[in-house]
């Protein structure tokens, strides 16, 4: 019942907080723009025939996909389809054995996962992993960990908490003693600390109670409202397509079909294997 | 009381293990590597303290000092050219613990080779030495010398100072949670060598430290790493693996439970009393003290 009553609280904030963020947008389009212009083909994340290997294993046959400035992308598949592999991969964290990826015109291929993350890609891994034996405030404190602009975190933290006021109220709790919802809360509040452009998401619904997933669901919106590119792989494919733009499916390792999300919705296939009607 | 006497005459000792048991721990927190040469650190930092307290004539507190940096530098050094070559082709735990033995021989024997196989002793005036009358309990005086009291304070502060650094500086932080999780760590742009670095930094410090305190009571000698190695991975788990406290109050623990063996039983059996405890705790609550359980992460 408790879990109730946050969600509530927090969805009656995203709707105070939903106008200023979109002023903080628009105060970001110029520099959009000017990039747009000189590179107009290019987007923000380009991953073009990735393989990945773990022993013997062909875990990702030539995966190719781009993310556009702005977008909300969500990648769906079945358990085992190479989702979590692909993001993963994205970010360096495995070793792909062919094929690359372009981030902001850069190939990362020679990039260190940090170095990445200064770059301005991020991922809230799956199954949330927060910190659990430190403070939810340490928590936040060490999402920013990379930034050059330290005496502006405090401010961000702050941000955050007036954003999601059940961490708010916890700010000195330890993580692990969160509830699922409030974790993933908190990993993606973690994950905006760093100042990302482009933020990967991995299964942030997993585990939660439908309400809550609602709440999660909102908060990814609300976030790409602020200027944050998102990437989004998910099993709950009904809801994760009704808030991105476009949607990649994956099946066993490979990219079977890509379309708008709401082509992907109207697609009797997507329909019967993923939507569950 | 006799008892009472004995609990304070292992306070010392115990802070010696509290500070050898946290460089273990720390280690195979944020590192994952049961890291056998901290053992070694501990004697070579003993070593570093003979050689400047004698021929350097250094007082006390600037050899501490010098020592712990030695100490530090060693076993970033150890790293350096033992683990993270490993590390680098994704290393399998058992090859580092393989790697760690072999380097621990490897620091006991040529120790031994460079400097002699004989126990040394630092200068009888390195420390003013009396002794102190702390409180009377039952009709007997609870008495306890300079030294002992110096070495027990000397510890607490050094591990004051780290909980402090652990607790209130962002390196500290990331330091618990790279314990944690590394993986995800790395997510918020934290290097994990970088990391790795400053903990073998604070390991090897905390270590030779300890082989300094142990030098102004004993004599010291080359082969000494590997029984308090092994105590020190015992406190460590008594206290639960990864957990700073645990290891301070299991040291304490250890040196009190010592004593107390010595003085009530025989001394002989002061130094089983340690792995006695250990295989204890890990019938009974594996664990430890203060321990956290975790899966083991894939």
């Amino acid at each position: 019942m408790a879990e109730t009553e946050i969600a509530g609280a927090a969805m009656a904030k995203t709707a105070e907080t939903a106008m200023p963020e979109t002023e903080m947008a628009k105060a970001a389009m110029p520099e959009t723009k000017k990039a747009e212009t000189a590179m107009p083909e290019a987007a923000m994340l380009e991953v073009h025939g990735l393989h990945v290997y773990y022993g013997n294993i062909h875990a990702l046959k030539g995966i190719s996909i781009r993310v556009r400035e702005g977008e909300i992308v969500s990648l769906i598949g079945a358990n085992g389809a190479g989702k979590t592999t692909l993001l993963t991969a994205i970010m360096n964290q495995v070793p792909s054995a062919q094929g690359g990826v372009n981030f902001m015109g850069r190939p990362t291929g020679g990039m260190t996962p940090p170095t990445i993350v200064q770059n301005g890609m991020t991922m809230v891994p799956e199954g949330r992993r927060v910190f659990p034996r430190c403070s939810v405030y340490d928590n936040l404190l060490l999402g920013a960990y990379a930034r050059k602009d330290k005496k502006n975190v405090k401010r961000d933290i702050e941000e955050i908490f007036e954003s999601y006021p059940q961490l708010a109220e916890r700010k000195k709790q330890i993580a692990g003693t969160l509830s699922g919802g409030e974790q993933q809360m908190l990993a993606i509040g973690r994950a905006l600390m760093s100042k990302p452009r482009l933020m990967l998401l991995d299964e942030p619904s997993m585990g939660l109670s439908p309400m809550i997933v609602g709440q999660v669901f909102a908060t990814i919106k609300r976030i790409n409202g602020g200027g944050t590119t998102v990437l989004l792989v998910e099993q709950n494919a009904n809801q994760a397509l009704r808030i991105s733009d476009r949607g990649y499916v994956l099946e066993t390792g490979s990219v079977v079909l890509e379309d708008s999300s709401e082509n992907l919705l109207q697609n009797e296939q997507v329909k019967e294997a993923y939507l569950g009607s | 009381m006799e008892f009472v006497q004995q609990v304070v005459n292992g306070l010392a000792q115990g802070g010696i293990y509290s500070l050898i048991a946290i460089g273990w721990t720390t280690v195979y927190g944020v590192v994952g590597v049961m890291n056998w040469t901290h053992g070694e650190v501990y004697m070579l930092g003993g070593f570093s303290g003979f050689f400047l307290f004698t021929r350097l004539k250094l007082p006390f507190l600037p050899g501490l000092l010098i020592a712990m940096a030695v100490g530090s530098a060693l076993a970033m050094a150890i790293d350096q050219f033992g683990y993270k070559p490993l590390r680098k082709i994704g290393m399998p735990r058992m090859a580092g613990f393989i790697t760690a033995l072999g380097l621990s021989t490897l620091l006991r024997y040529s120790a031994t080779a460079g400097f002699s196989p004989d126990p040394q002793a630092y200068p009888g005036d390195l420390l003013d030495y009396r002794m102190i009358t702390l409180f009377r309990a039952g009709g007997r005086e609870i008495t306890v010398s300079s030294l002992h009291l110096f070495i027990f304070l000397g510890t607490l502060a050094i591990m004051l100072a780290l909980e402090l650094f652990i607790r209130r500086t962002l390196t500290g932080k990331a330091m618990l949670a790279a314990s944690q999780d590394m993986s995800t760590l790395e997510l918020m742009g934290a290097d994990p060598e970088k990391l790795i670095k400053i903990t073998f930094a604070i390991s090897g410090a905390l270590g030779a430290a300890a082989g300094v305190f142990v030098g102004t009571i004993y004599a010291i000698n080359t082969m000494m790493g590997s029984l308090a190695g092994l105590k020190g991975w015992s406190v460590a788990i008594l206290g639960g693996v990864g957990n700073m406290t645990g290891s301070m109050l299991g040291g304490l623990l250890l040196g009190i439970a010592e004593s107390l063996t010595a003085g009530f039983i025989s001394t002989g059996y002061k130094d089983a009393i340690g792995f006695i405890i250990m295989i204890l705790v890990l019938l009974i609550k594996p664990t430890g003290l203060m321990g956290y359980s975790t899966e083991e992460k894939v």
